[in-house]
Order: C-alpha cells, then structure tokens, then sequence
C-alpha cells in the first residue's frame, strides 16, 4: 500500500515581489542583457532593483529571444481567435465557352480523312 | 542490463538552488544503515562546531526556518567558498562557515544561523524521498563557487574555466548535452518555469531554439500526453512575480532568502505528476539535485579530483591563486527517484558531481564519446542503482494541501 504524505501550504507572507534582486538574479539579468545586445544589437534599458522588476525585465527579454513563444505567452483557448477554414484558392469565374463551330473548310478536311480511311 | 535500466525512457533532473546536504538532511543521519551494509546517511551527530569570530564554539542546531533566516544571502562566491572549507589554513577543515557569514554583516548572532539545519518534519518532501529511494552520501557541488559555474558542470560537463556568474557561449570545444542528444537522434529539453523566471541557461538560447526549451506547464502536459522526450532538465521559479494574468507566483527554487516549503511543494508536483501518470511512472527516473550549498555548512571535505583542463586565473578566484579544478565544491542533497531502486539505499563509497549528469545521460543515450571534459569522463554515473528485478509497488505518494 503506497503511503501518502501531507504537504502544507506556503503562506501568503512568503510572496515578496519587492524583495532586493540576489546575485543570481542580478547576474541572470545582466546575461540576459548581454545575449540580447550580441544577438539584436538592441539595448536593454535600467537595472531592476526588486525581484517583480527582474521578472518584467525577464519575462520581455525571454520572449525577445524566443522564435516561438513558449505556452504561456501564447494566447489561451478560451479567448483565442477563431480559427479560418483551411486556405484554398479562390476560383477563378469561368467564362462560357462559346461553342465551336466548324468551318466549311474543317468539315471538308474531316469528310476527306473519313473517305481516305475508309479506303484503306 | 537490470529490468528497470530496460525500461528506462525518461531521466528527469530537477536542479534546486543554494541548500548543503547537512542543511536539508543532516538530522537524518544513520538512517537506513541496515539496508545498506551498516552504513547509513552521513548526516549530523549534533557535535560538529565551527568557531565564531570571537572563538566561541557554534555547534550545528535544528533551528533552521523556511524563510527570513538567511538574509542576507550567505556569500557562495569562490573566495568565501575558500574559507568556508579551508578557514584560512590548508587543509579542507569546514571550520570558516560562522566567519565567512559574519564577514557580510559583522553580526555575531546572525554569523551562527549558517551552521542551522532542518528537522525532518519541515522538509517531509525531501525527507521522504531520501528515505524511500537512492540518497548519495557524496554528491558534491562541481566547484567552490556559485550557481552558473556549477550549473555548467550538469549541461556541459565542465564550466569552460569559469568560476563566477559571468555569461559563457556555447559552442566551445564540448557540446552541450542538449546538442549532443540532438546529433544521436533522441531528444531533450530544458523545462524553465515560465518567461518571468526564465530559463539560467542563456546560452542554449541562442541556438537550437525553441525545441530545447519549454516551460512547467509544458512539462506538466508532457507528463500527462507520455510526451516527456528522453531527457529532461527542470528549473524552479526563481522570482515572486505575478504573470500576465494576474496570478502570483512564489520562488520555488530555494535560494536563501526565498520559501524552503514552495520548494518542497515543487519537488512534491513534479513527482506526483510522473508517480501518477501508470505509463511513465515505470519507464522514468528522477534526480532531484541541488545547484551548489549556498554557503551553508556542510561538514564532509570536499575531495580532490581529476582537473579539468582549464586554470582559472587568481583575479577571477578572487583568492590571489589559481585555480585548476582539481577538486570539488561543498556537498549537496541528492537522491534519485524510480521504483527500480531498493527502499531506502544509501549511496556510499563514491564519488559523484554535477559532471555525473551528462556523463550517465551519454553513457545512456550515447554510448562512447570521446569528445568530452576530463572531468565528465572521469565522473562516475548513477543509473546502475535501477538495480530491482521486479519494480516496487509500495511507493509514496504527496498530497498537496
């Protein structure tokens, strides 16, 4: 029987976003930063003090550097455009074809072939 | 081969941040000795000590507290990493821990909370996972030093030379385990928790992207779809930070000063989802890992080692020598998780590190590359503890509360 292990909530007082950045997350930062500049040549402006900063800062730039955005910068399903109907050409109005008409001349070659096979 | 190395699909690695192994599990110390040979956790007795400043003697207690404790972040930068380990001297005593907190604020009191680690009812997560599968009485961080660094040791086997946090491009002389998976036709991704925290793996960024990278909740769908690819390697939240619906996210990496309990509960979702799922429970396993010991004690040395090749030069050891990564960083919490491994093993009489990771994947997926660190080709691996011939079915679940 596989035993089951009770894990407590975190209390709401743990969520600092005003908390000052680490040096993890200074250094994350100014990589980040650095990345952007060599791939885009783009700047990135100001040096975020508080982690809700940091995140703001990262959260832009991951998505500078991402081709396709990842799941949550994608639209969600629920407010998603609707989708078109599959691509297919648009036709081309036909216009009537006239009907041919055979020329004296035609109907006088066609005649001459139908005698020469059946002389054959 | 064993049955569970057999069926093996998924190894998913969970690297947290900044928490020594006695922090997290020292008060479990001697356990699952029968199991074992009569070797059990090399945890705490209670006796160890460090001086203060002062020469007062600070034995380690079982005060430590989820939050609030360790502010400010305990320096972990090589040079505080040095006297940490050596107090000034020569030889590896881990008797400079209390000096090297007091250094940051000249705060006697507060200098002592570095030697503080968690009873076993605080961390239940980590605490029963060490209990219940494979806890490594020497998994070591790659180097005295911080994150990055060691972080580069689990992607790349080595850290190119570096010792600090400063930025390194990939497309060195030793690909990326990422890239090599990638050129023997498997698959791996690096699961970051969402853009707002991103991803400590910057480099890979700019290249192969977006198939190395997903986010938790693509991980979370992959784990319900049975689409998790062969390797996988998670990051926690590392910032509080509301997301762009407005919901607010707690840190879940554990970097002092952020809450151990959110990461605990991260621990705690991720197995869950794969403990849960009938058809990836039994083809996974999981190594939950620490990143480096944050500056907290830790009482075994860390050994020597093979070097790696690279000298990192005495302005960037901060120490005035250099440094020839000829030996490890502090100790660090590490266990690995599968139902193929025997109830409460205890890992003993090898050595492992961060280089082990990209070691045992290659060894797994690769076979023979030569085209790697010294220091990852020396490194032992770990997927031989998938040693069980028939997979248990008394394993433990989390309910998250």
């Amino acid at each position: 029987m596989a035993k089951t292990i009770s894990v407590g909530k975190t209390p709401k007082s743990a969520y600092q976003p005003e908390r000052k950045v680490s040096g993890l997350l200074d250094a994350q930062v100014q990589n980040v930063r650095q990345v952007i500049y060599r791939k885009f040549g783009e700047k990135m402006g100001g040096r975020p003090r508080t982690e809700e900063a940091a995140s703001k800062f990262l959260a832009k730039a991951t998505a500078r550097l991402q081709v396709i955005p990842p799941a949550d910068l994608r639209v969600p399903a629920a407010v998603a455009l609707p989708v078109p109907p599959a691509y297919t050409p648009p036709q081309k109005p036909q216009k009537p074809r006239k009907p041919r008409r055979r020329t004296a001349a035609k109907k006088k070659r066609r005649s001459t072939r139908a005698a020469r096979g059946k002389r054959r | 081969m064993t049955p569970g190395l057999a069926a093996l699909k998924h190894l998913v690695v969970l690297m947290m941040e900044n928490r020594s192994f006695d922090h997290m599990l020292g008060a479990l110390n001697g356990r699952n000795a029968a199991a074992n040979g009569g070797i059990g956790i090399d945890g705490l007795t209670g006796s160890e000590t460090n001086p203060d400043v002062n020469g007062n003697t600070v034995r380690v207690e079982s005060k430590a507290q989820y939050q609030g404790q360790l502010d400010p972040d305990p320096d972990h930068h090589f040079a505080a990493v040095n006297k940490q380990i050596f107090d000034g001297g020569t030889a590896p005593t881990m008797q400079g821990f209390v000096k090297s907190y007091w250094d940051q604020q000249h705060n006697v009191n507060q200098s002592k909370k570095i030697m503080y680690y968690f009873t076993p009812d605080k961390v239940p997560v980590i605490t029963n996972l060490a209990l219940e599968y494979a806890v490594f009485n020497r998994w070591f961080s790659s180097i005295p030093g911080p994150t990055l660094c060691n972080r580069a040791f689990a992607h790349y086997g080595t850290s190119f030379g570096h010792v600090s946090m400063e930025l390194f491009y990939a497309g060195k002389q030793y690909k990326s385990i990422y890239e090599r998976l990638k050129a023997a036709n498997s698959t791996a991704r690096v699961y970051y928790f969402d853009t707002a925290s991103s991803s400590l793996e910057v480099p890979n960024l700019l290249t192969n992207q977006p198939e190395f990278f997903g986010t938790f909740n693509d991980f979370i769908q992959d784990c319900g779809n049975d689409r998790l690819p062969a390797y996988s390697f998670i990051e926690p939240n590392y910032t509080d930070h509301a997301d762009s619906s407005g919901a607010t996210w707690i840190a879940s990496d554990q970097h002092p000063d952020h809450h151990v309990r959110e990461g605990e509960r991260f621990i705690a979702t991720i197995y869950n989802a794969i403990r849960r799922n009938p058809v990836l429970w039994p083809k996974t396993a999981i190594l939950l890992v620490y990143d480096e010991h944050g500056g907290i004690y830790d009482h075994v040395p860390p050994p020597a080692v093979i070097p790696d090749g690279f000298v990192a030069q005495p302005a960037a050891t901060g120490t005035g020598e250099e440094f020839h990564f000829d030996r490890l960083g502090v100790r660090v919490p590490a266990i690995l998780i599968s139902p193929w491994i025997a109830k409460g093993t205890v890992v003993n009489g090898r050595v492992f590190e961060h280089a082990s990771i990209p070691a045992t994947v290659t060894d797994w997926q690769i076979g023979l590359l030569t085209d790697r660190s010294p220091r990852e080709k020396n490194s032992e691996t770990f997927l031989d503890l998938l040693r069980l011939t028939a997979m248990r079915t008394d394993c433990i679940e989390f309910n998250l509360q």
